[in-house]
């Protein structure tokens, strides 16, 4: 089963990753790593401001102008033999990539990190249809052995210490017992794939950009591993969601300062790879884009929030996030964790399964501060709320207490004898009692003495006056 | 899935005016010059060679080969075309077939241009045909003119701007990484494992 | 609704453009009415010292941010739309960043009909620090405090009112006010923790919603707020203080918290 298909535990997830104090801690510290890396690029780039506000406009303009954009885009790629897919949904995605491997005769497939097609889950589709998908960033590799999804979207294993990688490979790849050193394990992950890549029938990757000017498309790695599952298999099929679309050949430096710098603290990743359409060196080369909607067009219309669609996926918001730094991945339950998987959850997998994902956070807003391209993720959560409220998934508990302290505070008077009777009986309310719903709070935390009386008392007492007018 | 079905799923702006293109995005303050561009490649990983003459370049390859020791060195055609005849460069015949390249030790490149800001270098189909050479190879040596550099990244899409878009086009910035397991930086990941850039002018 | 952007420059061009103003009205968050009234004098001290005539109208009760951030949002326009009509007009001082921002940014997102006059009431709401500072211009108000603080950046103030450098931001150089402020206390020490501003995990209902997680992080700050060796932690915001000090006094180390009015009208 796809991640998308089950349902979120927030809740669960994260207070079983929390009971693990010394692992939390190192969570947290590893990702705190990456986001003081992204400061000090963002610090070393002067103009950083300025390209984020024009990565946001260019953006914006690409929403408003999806259709147009999409139909030049196909044009220009189809000029330059690429061969164009349209997936109204991830079945589709699955559907249409497994017929063009199976026309190839296409079995072992190398694939390089692709948030779509976990999305979609289309790995295990393939493994279904008798195709070997091997994937190849190290991180996913590394989860793929475990039989994993990925933690996150830029660093798909960083909930795993060295040594668990090393046990990983141990058991899959016959490595040495007890080895933990990241660079020899990483060498051992590069010779296996190495023989992989050289064996590949085809090669899946994802797009990071697609230049609707031109019909080219642009996938960004430090690794390596999208040229090599592109230079040497004879057949090429690239996923991507239709936001991924950019106007012009011009607009790739705006976004491409800040992708890495904000993704990993690095100026730019190692490779930057435009493809335009099949290699005319290399007869019989085949190359195919599938375009994917899956929930993007549902997002496209919903004006509340459609800008999540701007998204790069850069990661950044992940690596900020005091929640998701101490919950880990797995928590958000489905591919896309974080507070853009947060915000992109309801749009993707509906606000009943994703109900508890936009209350997953304090709205502190640093996700919105570091987000490249300017998506007001933080805002985006609170709407969500408001929605989720609205289709009725809130517990009733919670619904009914807003409720009721409506209620009460639309009325001075209730308010100011209710606040005085629980304060005189401050005792039973902390009373750690059970069923007292101020457990949630007094189980590791107390609650501050009860004061002798209000402000409002006091005002009124020390003949303030009541303030009227 | 049809196209106009598609297309048809997603529906622009329904009213109110949509938002126009921000125009064209100028960045200065990069320094343009082969210190900025050295700091930039030790940051990303790479090693930067000291700079060479245009006529000393043959002699400085030679060195840099029997120096590292090694074996199947193999070199772009537009790599060859800067050096002398050396027997122990051999020329990447049949750009298209990158298989062959497998056990290739060192690759030598000749990219169309530097950039400062972040020590990427342009390599293209009409530079780099043979493709698969720069990845497959253990380690890379880039012949870099140094007069092709640009400051920005802006700057350098302004240079190839109003081309044909060539079949492929790769920033190459430093060498492969990752930092995969535990955020530990490993250089040399699946693509090369070092990377060297020798200036000349 | 279909923005929801946050203005963070509110405060600076509201304090160019609102003619300086003494007459405040007294905007106190319900859970500082009933549980710190203390807060709530010492920002009658703070204010009056600074040369303001203060009023407090009972009628207030809460600006609604609980069932709003619930994504209960007819039962928080119900409040929002009282608080508007209680405040009309007025220049409001609230000594905390969230209430205040819940006014003057999100107020315009509830379905509430918000006129000319309801916007110009929540643009003259203000955080005390910023009011003191940015509205009034005081750094001084001749308080003395002999002791180390350490400063939490309470998330609202400083990422939805600006007030203070963002970690995030690379515009953002806008010194906190409650830092100005402090700076202008006798006999005090002041120290910043490594993350200047990573959140204490309180949240609203997040608190009770998610206990486990929201407690580890503010037992994370106060750890990062404890190795700076101070005495206290100081913010703008209760809420976040009755969070923090709730763990501090279960595991019973770590600095006491302090609201920064409670500081400014100490002598």
């Amino acid at each position: 089963m796809s991640l998308a298909e089950a349902e979120p535990d927030f809740h669960g997830v994260s207070e079983a990753f929390l009971g693990n104090r010394e692992r939390t801690a190192w969570h947290d510290a590893t990702l705190w790593f990456v986001r003081a890396k992204r400061d000090k690029q963002a610090a070393a780039t002067a103009d950083w401001e300025r390209l984020r506000d024009h990565a946001a406009a260019i953006k914006a303009h690409v929403l408003d102008h999806l259709p147009d954009l999409a139909a030049r885009f196909a044009a220009q790629a189809r000029a330059r033999g690429w061969k164009i897919h349209y997936a109204a949904d991830g079945a589709e995605l699955c559907a249409i990539v497994t017929g063009l491997l199976e026309k190839a005769g296409a079995k072992k497939v190398v694939k390089s990190k692709s948030m779509l097609t976990e999305e979609c889950g289309l790995n295990h589709h393939l493994i279904e249809h008798g195709v070997e998908v091997v994937d190849t960033d190290l991180g996913e590799r590394i989860v793929q052995l475990r039989g994993e999804p990925p933690s996150h979207i830029v660093l798909p294993a960083i909930h795993l210490k060295r040594e668990e990688v090393g046990e990983t490979f141990h058991e899959h790849m016959g490595t040495p017992a007890g080895e933990k050193d990241p660079t020899t394990l990483a060498g051992y992950a590069r010779a296996d794939l190495r023989k992989r890549f050289l064996e590949a029938d085809a090669g899946i990757t994802g797009v990071n950009f697609a230049v609707a000017e031109t019909g080219s498309i642009v996938i960004c790695t430090n690794e390596g591993n999208a040229d090599l599952g592109t230079a040497l298999p004879k057949l090429h099929i690239a996923c991507m969601g239709v936001e991924k679309l950019v106007p012009a050949i011009a607009d790739l430096p705006v976004f491409l300062r800040l992708l890495a710098r904000s993704a990993t603290g690095q100026p730019i990743t190692s490779y930057t790879t435009h493809l335009t359409g099949p290699d005319p060196l290399r007869p019989g080369h085949e190359a195919h884009i599938v375009i994917v909607d899956n929930g993007r067009s549902g997002m496209e219309r919903d004006e509340d929030h459609r800008r999540a669609l701007s998204c790069i996926r850069c990661g950044a918001c992940m690596n900020t996030c005091p929640v998701y730094r101490r919950t880990g991945g797995f928590a958000y339950g489905w591919t896309v964790p974080g507070p853009i998987g947060a915000v992109l959850g309801p749009a993707m997998i509906g606000t009943k399964k994703a109900k508890e994902l936009p209350f997953a956070s304090t709205l502190c807003g640093s996700c919105t501060n570091v987000c490249p391209v300017k998506i007001d993720l933080h805002e985006q959560l609170l709407s969500w709320r408001e929605r989720i409220a609205a289709d009725g998934h809130l517990p009733w508990s919670k619904r009914f207490g807003m409720r009721v302290g409506a209620a009460v505070l639309s009325r001075p008077w209730l308010y100011a004898l209710s606040g005085g009777v629980a304060r005189r009986l401050w005792w039973l309310v902390t009373a750690r009692l059970p069923g007292n719903p101020a457990n949630a709070w007094t189980a590791a935390r107390d609650l501050p003495p009860a004061p002798a009386h209000s402000f409002r008392t006091w005002w009124k007492d020390a003949g303030e006056g009541d303030g009227h007018g | 899935m049809d196209e106009a079905v598609f297309i048809a799923r997603f529906r622009a702006k329904p009213s109110g005016p949509r938002a126009p293109h921000p125009g064209a995005y100028a960045v200065d303050g990069y320094a343009c010059d082969i210190a900025a561009f050295a700091r930039a490649l030790e940051s990303v990983g790479g090693t930067m060679h000291v700079p060479v003459t245009r006529a000393a370049l043959g002699e400085a390859v030679s060195a840099f080969i029997e120096i590292a020791g090694h074996r199947r060195v193999v070199a772009a055609a537009s790599a060859v075309a800067l050096l002398p005849p050396n027997p122990r460069i051999e020329l990447a015949a049949d750009p298209g077939q990158a298989h062959q390249w497998h056990d290739v030790d060192l690759a030598l490149i000749a990219p169309e241009l530097g950039v400062c800001e972040n020590a990427a270098m342009l390599t293209t189909a009409d530079s780099l045909p043979e493709r698969g050479l720069a990845f497959l190879g253990q380690h890379v040596l880039a012949l870099l003119d140094t007069r092709t550099l640009v400051a920005d990244l802006h700057a350098a899409y302004g240079v190839i701007a109003g081309r044909k878009m060539p079949h492929h086009l790769t920033w190459i910035s430093g060498p492969s990484k990752t930092a995969d397991i535990e955020q530990t930086l490993v250089i040399g990941a699946h693509g090369c494992r070092s990377l060297v850039v020798m200036p000349y002018a | 609704m279909t923005t929801h952007q946050t203005d963070t420059t509110t405060s600076k061009t509201t304090a160019k453009t609102i003619a300086k103003t003494t007459d405040v009205a007294l905007f106190i968050p319900c859970y500082i009415d009933q549980l710190f009234p203390r807060v709530g004098q010492a920002t009658v001290e703070v204010l009056r010292r600074a040369g303001c005539t203060v009023r407090f109208d009972a009628r207030q009760t809460c600006c609604g941010q609980p069932m709003a951030n619930s994504g209960c949002t007819a039962d928080a326009a119900k409040l929002a739309r009282r608080h508007l009509d209680i405040f009309a007009g007025a220049t409001t001082v609230c000594p905390s960043g969230s209430c205040a921002s819940m006014v003057r940014n999100h107020y315009a997102h509830l379905p509430i009909t918000v006129s000319e006059d309801d916007r110009v009431t929540m643009r003259r709401t203000f955080e005390l620090s910023e009011f003191l500072v940015d509205v009034l211009g005081v750094t001084d108000l001749g308080a003395s405090f002999p002791h180390h603080v350490a400063i939490h950046q309470s998330c609202h103030g400083l990422r939805e009112l600006g007030l203070g450098r963002m970690s995030e931001r690379m515009d953002s150089d806008r010194p906190s006010p409650v830092e100005r402020l402090l700076r202008g206390v006798k006999g005090i020490t002041i120290s910043k923790p490594k993350r200047p501003d990573e959140c204490c995990g309180f949240g609203g209902t997040f608190a009770v919603q998610e206990p486990v997680l929201s407690v580890r992080m503010g037992e994370d700050r106060i750890a990062d707020l404890e190795q700076t060796g101070a005495e206290f932690m100081v913010a703008g915001d209760m809420s976040c203080l009755m969070h923090l000090d709730g763990i501090r006094k279960r595991q019973a180390h770590g600095p006491k918290a302090i609201h920064v009015a409670e500081i400014l009208a100490a002598r």
